[in-house]
């Protein structure tokens, strides 16, 4: 699968492996080549999620674990390669129709509408939705999940806390009732109690079904709550297995989990 | 009285400064891009007012929806053959095809219609209501009411429905509003439409109060600029309280100094509130 | 682009061609040509219907160049004066010629661009080598054109400017056909303002060259005739709005309005004066009131307006009639001034060439010194040592319930002046 073969993705134990290898995925990345302009970023990465699944990628920085997402989201294209949605290729559209498609995306720095409200940032959210009658239960929903926005509604957004506009971000997603939700270190830069909160809403989401692609800073935690992992290195598969799994492992713990 | 004449006459010259500056500001927000060639859309407006008029003699006001319409057409249409080029440039790429574009539109007026300076004399909408003494024009009036109106539909565009909420949410953070699903292609083609028709309408109401020819754009894109310096960059209301301010501003420097002054003075006074305010009434720090 | 093209473009200085209203404005569009250069051939051979009298003129012709602006901002007004120039060689070729020899003009399109005007005169005098010259259109052109004449020692004849700086540059042979700008309201100030005992002016004018002059003249005979000038306001040329000086000619109450401006100020000063109640009991205006857009521009707004005027169709001066119907037969329109004043240019070259029996550039430029003579102008071409024009007398015309009247002086007068002008709110 790896382009120059040296570094084939080394699969570990095959057989506690991931709960839904059977069945279609749900999204696909298949040798995947992208760069930012001169610089290649992505060297044939590959990786599958199943529904149901959350799937986390991990890796040192400067690894490509963004450059995934963004371009699984049509942000960036990729030079080669195809990345499939449901079975079909969504290689080469433009964000708003990936969105359309159903794949949510939660960008890194928790970046809200800022001169918006809490209630106008989720509206956004439900821009896809076409029957606009029903983006008042989506908000409900929302608010049960994230009651602090609920009582928050009519505030501009840039006047929350970090770890606030990070739950706005997480719900935002959630109106346009995505059938994948890709996330892009959800917990970077937020005080200890939100980045528990994080975690804790990842947690409701799988819970609650929610398929999910994450990409954090802080594998071990991130890892704790996965199906299965990636473990990416400049721009290459490195290991995949299940969560546990990698998290036994002594060469990613020595390399990536900092013990 | 004098001083409160003077007042309301800077005040009503003030409206059709901001339905101008508001289309500027619009067009800025969304895309980044400085439009140089926004007094040109105004030229435009106000040409396409006085031959409505020129051909049917009917009332002028009839001419502007009509006026509108057709440069939110053709904003639309300039903005997917040229502005779109440019979206994501560095700003200098932005400024040479506006400027570009400002200096091919104006020379273009020039060979069709030549510098002779038109104006829309409609009979009912000359001279003036006295009220407590005070002269106010009917046509300024009738231009501020409309400025005021189209201004303020436009603000409760922007606030309330959901596309005036995508425009906004487009200008605060392009690649996020992408990822919800926004397609700001179509965003920055519908706030070029729009901010086009606004300029265009803002010429119609320069026809009606003002004479023009083809340069004419110059003039007004000046004041649009620090209009848009003094309210506060991609502010709606910062611009149309900028406006007003440049407009009593000129009026009383005028009637203080001399009208050849009163320029000089209103940008002189905006530099000094500038220093106080660097980012103007209601500038926001870019993030 | 620069502040100074806005200034030559509103140029077109002696009546600013500006066209407001509807009506007048959709065919003018069609009416510009792209700026080829016109090379106006020999035409009377092909149609005039030569006097009987004269015999055919015989022999080389006698080329005049002359480059005219008759596309780009002052394009409209100079086509009347180059039809002028067109309609005289018809008809002198049909008359027998000058010195018994056919004229040929060479006509050039400056574009309304003065640079382009100075070399074009360059070309007609050194590549074409024509045998004499007549003056372009516009003071802006016409003070880059005077140096490359001069210099070539061609006389110049001035059918198309005003500005009194052009005879302030020592030139030896540059000659105006017209009174100079400063002359405008001299009239107006020196016998009608003074006839109705008014006592105060307000003076308003564009900081440009032109409407300055005029304003400056008026300004100067207002301390001649011991009026006092209560306001005087300089605004710039894009300037849209003057409320706030009329605002202080209002408290001023002054007894006359006077405009140095050109038509769209004019326009713009008499709307605002209106909507302010600024109530003078004389508006004048150094452009506009002789024009017909002024009137249609403001309709019954225009009425009680004074303004100078160059000539007028209606005036009694020797040959004028005709001057007025061949154009008319011609050229199927009604000339305006600027065709009269390039008519005038072209007699009084003519009769400086017959007087001086012979292409001689200095024998001409002599006789140009000397002559005094009629033309289809008011007054009689006579000019001063520098060149320039003494003997012409500026009209004044003033709007009357709708059509013009020409109120003085008063040997030409048509009609009576009617003044003073009544306040805004007593007018029907």
């Amino acid at each position: 699968m790896a382009a120059d073969g040296a570094q084939a993705q080394s699969v570990q134990t095959q057989s506690a492996a991931a709960p839904p290898a059977n069945g279609a995925p749900l999204l696909e990345l298949r040798d995947v080549d992208a760069s930012y302009g001169k610089v290649q970023i992505l060297h044939a990465a590959s990786l599958a999620i199943h529904p149901g699944e959350v799937v986390s990628i991990i890796g040192p920085n400067g690894a490509g674990k963004s450059t995934v997402l963004k371009a699984v989201m049509g942000i960036l294209r990729p030079t080669t390669g195809q990345i499939l949605f449901d079975g079909q290729s969504i290689t080469g559209l433009r964000p708003d129709q990936i969105v359309r498609r159903g794949i949510g995306y939660v960008p890194q720095g928790r970046i809200v509408f800022r001169d918006m409200t809490v209630a106008e940032n989720l509206e956004m959210g439900a821009f896809t939705i076409a029957d606009k009658g029903r983006v008042r239960p989506l908000m409900d929903r929302v608010f049960t999940v994230f009651p602090r926005l609920g009582e928050r509604r009519t505030q501009r957004a840039g006047t929350m806390s970090g770890g606030e506009q990070q739950m706005l971000a997480m719900g935002r997603v959630l109106m346009s009732e995505p059938r994948v939700v890709l996330m892009d270190e959800p917990s970077l830069g937020l005080a200890p109690r939100f980045i528990e909160l994080v975690f804790e809403k990842i947690g409701e989401l799988k819970e609650a079904g929610m398929t999910l692609l994450l990409v954090e800073q802080n594998a071990a935690k991130s890892l704790s709550i996965s199906d299965r992992g990636y473990v990416l290195e400049l721009g290459r598969n490195r290991f995949t297995g299940s969560g546990p799994d990698l998290l036994a492992d002594d060469r990613v713990r020595r390399l990536y989990l900092g013990g | 009285m004098d001083l409160l004449q003077v007042i309301v006459s800077g005040l009503l010259l003030g409206g059709v400064y901001a339905l101008l500056a508001a289309g500027l500001n619009l067009i800025f927000g969304v895309m980044r891009v400085i439009n140089l060639a926004h007094g040109e859309l105004l030229m435009l407006g106000a040409y396409a007012t006085f031959f409505f008029y020129d051909t049917t003699g009917l009332n002028p006001l009839l001419a502007i929806p009509l006026v509108a319409a057709a440069m939110f057409a053709g904003g639309m249409v300039l903005q997917r053959l040229t502005i779109e080029r440019v979206v994501g440039q560095p700003l200098l790429s932005s400024l040479l095809l506006t400027f570009g574009l400002s200096t091919l539109l104006t020379g273009v007026a020039l060979n069709l219609w030549t510098t002779n300076f038109r104006s829309v004399v409609y009979e009912p909408l000359t001279g003036s209501l006295g009220i407590g003494g005070l002269s106010i024009s009917r046509s300024r009036l009738v231009a501020f009411a409309i400025a005021l109106v189209v201004s303020g539909a436009t603000y409760v565009f922007l606030r309330r429905s959901t596309w005036g909420k995508a425009i906004r949410a487009t200008a605060q953070h392009a690649e996020v509003a992408q990822v919800c699903g926004i397609d700001v292609g179509r965003v920055r083609l519908v706030s070029f439409g729009l901010g086009s028709a606004m300029a265009a309408t803002a010429g119609s109401l320069v026809a009606i109060v003002f004479t023009f020819n083809p340069e004419i754009g110059r003039v007004f894109i000046g004041k649009a600029f620090a209009i848009i310096v003094l309210g506060g960059l991609g502010s709606f209301v910062g611009a149309f309280l900028g406006a007003l301010t440049l407009g009593v501003t000129e009026t009383l420097a005028a009637y203080y100094t001399s009208t050849q002054l009163s320029e000089a003075v209103a940008y002189a006074v905006m530099v000094g509130v500038l220093l106080v305010r660097p980012s103007g009434f209601f500038g926001q720090a870019e993030s | 682009m620069s502040r100074k093209t806005t200034v030559y473009h509103r140029g077109s200085e002696e009546t600013a061609p500006v066209a407001l209203s509807r009506r007048t404005l959709l065919g003018r569009a069609g009416a510009l040509g792209v700026g080829l250069p016109l090379l106006a051939r020999q035409s009377a051979s092909a149609q005039g219907t030569p006097s009987p009298a004269a015999p055919p003129p015989t022999g080389e012709p006698i080329t005049i160049g002359a480059s005219i602006s008759t596309t780009g901002s002052n394009g409209r007004t100079g086509q009347y004066q180059q039809e002028a120039y067109l309609l005289w060689e018809e008809q002198k070729n049909a008359a027998g010629g000058v010195l018994g020899r056919p004229v040929r003009m060479v006509i050039y399109d400056d574009q309304s661009d003065p640079a382009t005007g100075a070399r074009l005169y360059e070309r007609l005098i050194t590549e074409d080598q024509v045998n004499l010259i007549l003056g372009p259109y516009a003071s802006s052109v016409t003070q880059a054109v005077a140096q490359v004449t001069e210099r070539y020692g061609q006389p110049l004849l001035v059918a198309g400017a005003s500005a009194g700086e052009i005879w302030e540059r020592g030139y030896r042979s540059v000659f105006g056909v017209y009174s100079i700008a400063q002359d405008y309201f001299r009239d107006i100030v020196l016998n009608i303002a003074t006839a109705q005992g008014y006592k105060t002016a307000a003076v308003m004018y564009e900081d440009t060259i032109f409407p300055t002059s005029t304003a400056q003249g008026a300004i100067a005979h207002c301390g001649e005739a011991g009026i006092e000038v209560v306001v005087e306001e300089q605004y710039p040329a894009e300037a849209t709005d003057v409320s706030s000086a009329l605002t202080r000619v209002r408290d001023a109450a002054p007894d006359m309005l006077i405009g140095g401006s050109y038509l769209p100020d004019s326009v713009l000063i008499t709307r605002q004066a209106k909507e302010l109640g600024v109530n003078p009991k004389l508006f004048a205006f150094s452009v506009g009131a002789a024009q017909p857009d002024f009137l249609e521009t403001l309709g019954p707004d225009a009425n009680f307006v004074l303004g100078p005027s160059m000539w007028e169709p209606e005036i009694e001066t020797e040959g004028n009639a005709d001057f007025l119907a061949a154009y008319r037969a011609k050229w199927s329109r009604d000339p305006d001034y600027h065709a009269a004043t390039g008519y005038a240019g072209c007699q009084i070259l003519e009769a400086a060439v017959t007087s001086a029996g012979e292409i001689n550039l200095e024998a001409i430029t002599e006789q140009l010194f000397s002559l005094t003579m009629p033309t289809v102008l008011p007054g009689q071409y006579q000019v001063d040592e520098t060149g320039k024009q003494t003997g012409h007398i500026p009209l004044t015309v003033q709007w009357q319930e709708g059509a013009k009247a020409l109120v003085a002086p008063e040997d030409l007068k048509t009609g009576d002046l009617v003044l003073p002008t009544p306040p805004w709110d007593q007018r029907g």
